[in-house]
C-alpha cells in the first residue's frame, strides 16, 4: 500500500479513529497497530509476512535469552504458537476464499487452504524447526553466561542475514556466477534458474531487528518481555517499507507507555504528511518523467551508442535526479514521521538538508541518517573505525561504504556507487591530512598562515587537528571569506554527490560513460535542454528556496511557529500544487526497491 | 464573554482564511495550472445511458482555443434537425464515440466526421453525418445507443471511434458482462453523476463557475478521476469473484484480461447488429499522442489476433507527413486539432471508399 494512494488514506483514517478510541489501553493500541501493520504489508503480498513473523520471533527470543539469561516456558510456548499459527495463516490459508466485500463474511470452504505443496513444506519446516529449537534450548542454557550471550547474538545475526541474503542477494549472486562462468569458460550452467522475489522493506526491518539484538547484547537497550511489543516494533507500518531504521532504545519505550495526542502533534503530523506528499507527488514524480525520458534510451547502451551532443541537457537531468531521489525518499520519511506523529510517536529525523553538506562525512550525517548512523555503529566502529591507524581507517571506510552500496540494491552499479562514496570519504581525509601538514610546515618556516588555512596551534593531547583548526578558523577567518569558502565547498560536494547519483541511476556503465562524455566534452545547449531546465525550475522553484530558507533560519521543524498568515499562504500553495501539479497515478517510492 | 469573543475571532479567522484560500487557489490555478474548461452537458435518456442535453449551446475554453458547441433537439452535435427517415439518394454515416467523436476542441465543420463527409462528397458520394457521440461514452454505452436510437436513423455505415479509455469504461459501466464467454446485459442503466450534474447546473452560480473558474474545473476533474479510479478495481474484483473460481490444482490463475475480452465481445456485437441492419461497420483507432512526432495505437487486440476480424482505420501512417505539427491539443485532454481532424476525416473517407463500406448490404 502506497502512502500516496487513496487506499492508504482510507486505511489510515480507520486505524486513526480506532487507535484513539483505545487511548486508555496501550496494549489494545499495540494490538491494533500490529493488525494494521500486517494488513498494510499483506496488501502487497501476504506470503512475505512470514519473514516478518520469523524475524520478530528470532529477535524476541535472542534478546530475552541474552539479557535475562533464559526464556520462561510460557514465553517459549507463546513465541512458538505465534510463529506457527501465523505461518499457517499467511502461507496455508487462501485468503481470497474469505470474501469480506459483502455485508456478511463469506468463506469458500472448498478453497480455504492453499493447494501448493511448497507452502506446506515450508509450514512443516517451520513447525519442525520450532520444536527442534525448543528441545535444544535447555542445552544452550548450560553454557557460561558470556558464551551463551554470544551464542544467541551470533544465532540472531546469522538468522537475519540468512533471510536477507537469500531473498535479496540470491538472484544477484547467481547472475554474477553465470556471467563469470560464461566469461571464463564460455559456458553458463544450464537449467532453469530459480528467481526469488525481493520482499518489500526487507532491508529495513532486518537492520532494525539486527540493531536491536546487538544493542541488547551491548546493554544499550532493554529486551522487551512482550511479544506484542516486539512484533509491533518490527512491523510498525509507518516505518515498515522504507524506514527510518529506528533503534529499539528509541521506539520500544514509546510502545510501552501511554500515548498522548495534543494539538501541536496534530498540526505537525498533518504538515509533515502534506509536505511529504508535496515532495513526492509534485516534485519527485514530475522529475521522474524528465529523468526516465533521458535515461530510458540508454537502457541497452553499448560502446557503439552515439553520445548526445547536448551535454547541458544531460547535466540538468542529473540535477533533476538528485532532486527526485531526495524528494522521493525524504518525502516518504516525512509522511512516515507525520503518520507516526499522528499516532503519538516521535520518529527520528532521517534527512537534514543533505545537499548543503561541505564534505562526504557531512553528507552522510545529513543523508539517510538512520542508515548511515547504523553503518557507523554496527559496521564501521566494530571493524575498528579510526582507531588502528590511517590505512586501517581507509579500509574500514571503503568496506563500510561498499556494503552500504550493496545494501541499497543487488547490482554492481550500487556497489560502484558505494565504492565511489568510500573513495571520496578517503580522498577528503587524505586531503585534510595534507592540508594540516602543509599548514604546520608553512608556519614552521616563518611565512605565517597560508591563505585560507587556519592558524597553526599545536593540538592538545587527544585533540584533533580538525578541532584545532575549527576553533582557530572560527576566530580568525574574515567574515566575507568564510561564507564564500563554504559555498564553494558545498558546490563541489553537491557535484560529487551528483556524480554518485549518476552511478546510482544508470542501468549500466556504458550509460555513465555516455553521460560523462557528453557533459564534459559536448556541453552544448539545445531545445531539449531548455525544456528540461524549464521543468526543473517549474517544479523546483518553490521547494528549493523553501528548504534554503529553512536552513537559513535554522528552524527546519518549527513551521508551526510561523505567523498564521504566512503559514496559510504556504498551505494554499502546497495544497493547490498537490491538486493541480501532482503527477497522475501513484508512483512507487524509489527506496521500496531496497 | 471573553470566551465568546475569542470564539468569534477564531471563527472570523477561519472564514477569512477560507475565502482567501479559495481566491488564492483560483489565482494559483490561473498562473501555474490553467485548466481547460470543457463543461459536459449531458442528461439521462429514456434508454438508460447518457445523452447530450437537447438544444445545447455553450462554450468550451482551453488555453489553446475557444469554441462553441451546439446540439439539436435530439442532442446530436449538429446545427439542424435530422429526421429519422433517410432522404433518398443520400448515404448516412453514423458515428459512435466519446468526446473525440463528438469533436471536442474543434468547431462543427472541423470535426472529423464533417471532414469525412466532405471528402466523400468530393469523391461523388453524397452523405449525411449523424453524430451520436457523447463525451465519456465507452463501447457498452455506444452499443445501447446504437440499438435504441442509432438504427432509427437507418445508417448505411456505423463508425465506432475506439479510444484508450474504452476497455475500462466498459467494465465500469457494467451494462454488459461476460458470462461463460457470452455477452449478457448486466444492468439496464448507467448514468454516472447525471443527477448530480443536473442538480449543479440548476444553480446559476454553478453554471458560471463551470465556465469561469479554473479551481472549480480542477476540483471537478480530480473528483471524477478519483471516483473512476475507485470504481474500476471494485468492478474488476466483482467480476473475478463472481466468475472465476480458483483452480482446484492450487496453481495461481493467470490474470484475466477481462476488460479487453469484454470490449472485443462488444465490438463483435456492434458488428453483428450492423450486419443485421444492413449497415457497414468501421472502427477508427484513435492513436495516443506521445510527442508531436510519436503516436501509438490504442487498439490493443492485435496480440489476440483479432485485428483481421474488424475493418479498422488507424491514422498513424497519415500523421507521418505532418510529424512535428500540432495534431492534438497539448494543454487540455489531448483532443484532435482541426488539422488532426482533417487528416483523420480524409483517411476515414479513403478507407470507406477502398473498402466499399457504403455499398448496400442485405440484412
Amino acid at each position: 500500500m502506497l502512502f500516496n494512494s487513496v487506499a492508504f488514506g482510507v486505511f489510515f483514517g480507520i486505524v486513526f479513529v480506532l487507535y484513539w478510541l483505545f487511548r486508555r489501553s496501550p496494549r489494545a493500541q499495540n494490538l491494533l497497530l500490529l493488525a494494521a501493520s500486517y494488513f498494510f504489508y499483506g496488501w502487497w503480498d501476504v506470503r512475505f509476512l512470514v519473514l516478518i513473523v520469523m524475524t520478530t520471533v528470532v529477535a524476541y527470543c535472542c534478546a530475552l535469552s541474552i539479557q535475562k539469561g533464559r526464556m520462561s516456558l510460557a514465553q517459549r510456548i507463546r513465541a512458538s504458537i505465534f510463529l506457527i499459527a501465523l505461518t499457517v495463516l499467511f502461507l496455508g490459508v487462501n485468503l481470497r476464499a474469505i470474501d469480506v466485500a459483502v455485508p456478511m463474511v463469506v468463506v469458500d470452504w472448498s478453497h480455504l487452504f492453499v493447494g501448493k505443496a511448497i507452502y506446506w513444506w515450508v509450514i512443516l519446516g517451520v513447525a519442525l524447526a520450532t520444536i527442534g529449537l525448543n528441545v535444544l534450548y535447555p542445552l544452550a542454557l548450560r553454557l557460561k553466561p558470556e558464551r551463551r550471550e554470544r551464542l544467541f547474538l551470533i544465532a540472531g545475526v546469522v538468522a537475519y542475514l540468512t533471510i536477507l541474503g537469500f531473498f535479496k542477494y540470491f538472484n544477484f549472486f547467481v547472475d554474477t556466477f553465470r556471467t563469470l562462468a560464461q566469461a571464463l569458460f564460455d559456458a553458463a550452467p544450464s537449467g532453469s534458474l530459480l528467481r526469488i522475489i525481493l520482499p518489500v522493506g526487507i532491508s529495513f526491518y532486518t537492520f532494525q531487528t539486527l540493531s536491536y539484538t546487538v544493542d541488547v547484547y551491548r546493554r544499550k537497550c532493554e529486551a522487551t518481555d512482550s511479544l506484542l511489543e516486539m512484533a509491533t516494533y518490527v512491523s510498525f507500518f509507518p516505518l515498515l517499507l522504507a524506514g527510518p531504521i529506528e533503534r529499539g532504545s528509541h521506539l520500544l519505550p514509546q510502545l510501552q507507555k501511554q500515548r498522548r495526542f495534543g494539538l501541536v502533534d496534530w498540526r505537525e503530523g498533518i504538515w509533515l504528511v502534506v509536505w511529504g506528499l508535496y515532495k513526492k507527488m509534485v516534485v519527485a514524480d514530475n522529475m521522474m518523467r524528465l529523468v526516465n525520458a533521458a535515461f530510458t534510451p540508454f537502457a541497452a547502451a553499448g560502446a557503439a551508442t552515439p553520445v548526445p551532443e547536448d551535454g547541458i541537457r544531460l547535466l540538468i537531468v542529473v540535477y533533476a535526479f538528485a532532486l527526485q531521489i531526495y524528494c522521493d525518499f525524504s518525502g516518504y520519511t516525512d509522511i512516515a514521521r507525520g503518520v507516526a506523529r499522528l499516532l503519538g510517536f516521535d520518529i527520528m529525523l532521517n534527512f537534514n538538508l543533505p545537499y548543503l553538506a561541505k564534505d562526504p562525512s557531512d553528507f552522510w550525517r545529513r543523508w539517510h541518517i538512520s542508515l548511515s548512523s547504523w553503518l557507523r555503529d554496527y559496521l564501521y566502529i566494530p571493524l575498528g573505525g579510526n582507531r588502528h591507524g590511517t590505512l586501517q581507517t581507509y579500509r574500514n571506510l571503503m568496506l563500510t561504504m561498499l556494503l552500504g552500496g550493496l545494501w541499497h540494491g543487488a547490482a554492481w552499479t550500487f556497489v560502484l556507487w558505494g565504492a565511489f562514496h568510500g573513495f571520496i570519504l578517503v580522498l577528503y581525509r587524505v586531503l585534510a591530512g595534507w592540508k594540516e601538514k602543509w599548514a604546520v610546515a608553512w608556519r614552521a618556516v616563518g611565512y605565517g598562515r597560508p591563505f585560507g588555512a587556519s592558524a597553526f596551534v599545536a593540538p592538545q593531547p587527544g585533540q584533533s587537528f580538525a578541532a584545532v583548526n575549527e576553533a582557530a578558523g572560527r576566530q580568525e577567518r574574515s567574515t566575507w571569506l568564510k561564507p564564500a569558502v563554504t559555498v564553494v565547498q558545498i558546490l563541489i560536494m553537491f557535484h560529487l554527490v551528483c556524480l554518485g547519483w549518476l552511478l546510482f541511476r544508470a542501468q549500466n556503465l556504458a550509460t555513465v560513460s555516455i553521460f560523462l562524455h557528453s557533459i564534459i566534452l559536448h556541453p552544448h545547449w539545445s531545445s531539449g535542454a531548455a525544456e528540461a531546465l524549464w521543468r526543473l525550475v517549474f517544479y523546483g522553484w518553490f521547494f528549493v528556496p523553501f528548504e534554503l530558507f529553512l536552513a537559513w533560519k535554522g528552524a527546519q521543524w518549527s513551521f508551526a511557529s510561523w505567523p498564521w498568515f504566512a503559514r496559510l499562504n504556504v498551505w494554499i500553495f502546497v495544497l493547490m500544487s498537490l491538486l493541480a501539479l501532482a503527477a497522475l497515478g501513484g508512483k512507487e517510492f524509489i527506496y521500496f526497491a531496497f | 464573554m471573553i470566551l465568546k469573543t475569542s470564539n468569534l475571532v477564531w471563527g472570523g479567522k477561519v472564514l477569512v482564511a477560507l475565502i482567501y484560500g479559495l481566491a488564492m487557489g483560483e489565482v494559483f490555478m490561473r498562473i501555474f495550472a490553467p485548466q481547460p474548461m470543457l463543461p459536459r452537458y449531458v442528461c439521462a435518456t429514456e434508454y438508460g445511458v447518457r445523452g447530450n442535453t437537447p438544444n445545447g449551446n455553450y462554450w468550451h475554453k482551453a488555453p489553446e482555443y475557444r469554441i462553441n458547441i451546439r446540439t439539436n433537439a435530439k442532442g446530436l452535435r449538429a446545427d439542424s434537425e435530422i429526421p429519422y427517415e433517410k432522404p433518398p439518394g443520400i448515404k448516412r454515416i453514423l458515428l459512435l464515440g466519446d468526446s473525440f467523436g463528438m469533436g471536442y476542441g474543434v468547431s462543427l465543420e472541423d470535426t472529423f466526421l464533417s471532414r469525412c463527409v466532405e471528402a466523400l462528397g468530393a469523391a461523388g458520394v453524397k452523405c449525411e453525418p449523424v453524430n451520436l457521440s457523447v463525451s465519456g461514452f465507452g463501447t457498452a454505452e455506444e452499443l445501447v445507443a446504437l440499438r435504441e436510437e442509432g438504427f432509427r436513423y437507418q445508417p448505411d455505415l456505423v463508425i465506432v471511434a475506439w479510444n484508450i479509455t474504452d476497455p475500462e469504461d466498459n467494465v465500469r459501466s457494467n451494462l454488459y458482462a461476460l458470462q461463460d464467454g457470452q455477452l449478457v446485459r448486466a444492468s439496464r442503466e448507467y448514468l454516472p453523476a447525471v443527477k448530480t450534474r443536473e442538480l449543479f447546473f440548476q444553480l446559476a452560480a454553478s453554471r458560471w463557475l463551470a465556465v469561469h473558474s479554473h479551481l472549480y474545473c480542477c476540483l471537478r476533474e480530480e473528483a471524477a478521476h478519483l471516483v473512476k479510479l475507485q470504481v474500476l478495481p471494485a468492478m474488476l474484483r466483482l467480476k473475478e469473484v463472481r466468475h472465476e473460481a480458483p483452480p482446484s490444482d492450487g496453481k495461481e490463475a493467470p490474470r484475466d484480461p477481462y476488460p479487453a475480452k469484454l470490449s472485443i465481445a462488444l465490438l463483435r456485437e456492434i458488428q453483428e447488429q450492423c450486419r443485421q441492419h444492413g449497415a457497414g461497420f468501421l472502427i477508427l483507432d484513435i492513436p495516443l499522442r506521445q510527442s508531436r512526432t510519436e503516436f501509438c495505437s490504442t487498439f490493443p487486440f492485435d496480440q489476440l489476433r483479432e485485428k483481421a476480424e474488424f475493418p479498422i482505420y488507424n491514422p498513424m501512417a497519415d500523421f507521418k507527413p505532418y510529424a512535428g505539427q500540432k495534431l492534438f491539443w497539448e494543454k487540455e485532454h489531448g483532443h484532435f486539432t482541426p488539422l488532426g481532424c482533417r487528416i483523420v476525416g480524409e483517411g476515414l473517407a479513403r478507407s470507406i471508399l477502398e473498402g466499399r463500406l457504403l455499398e448496400h448490404k442485405e440484412p
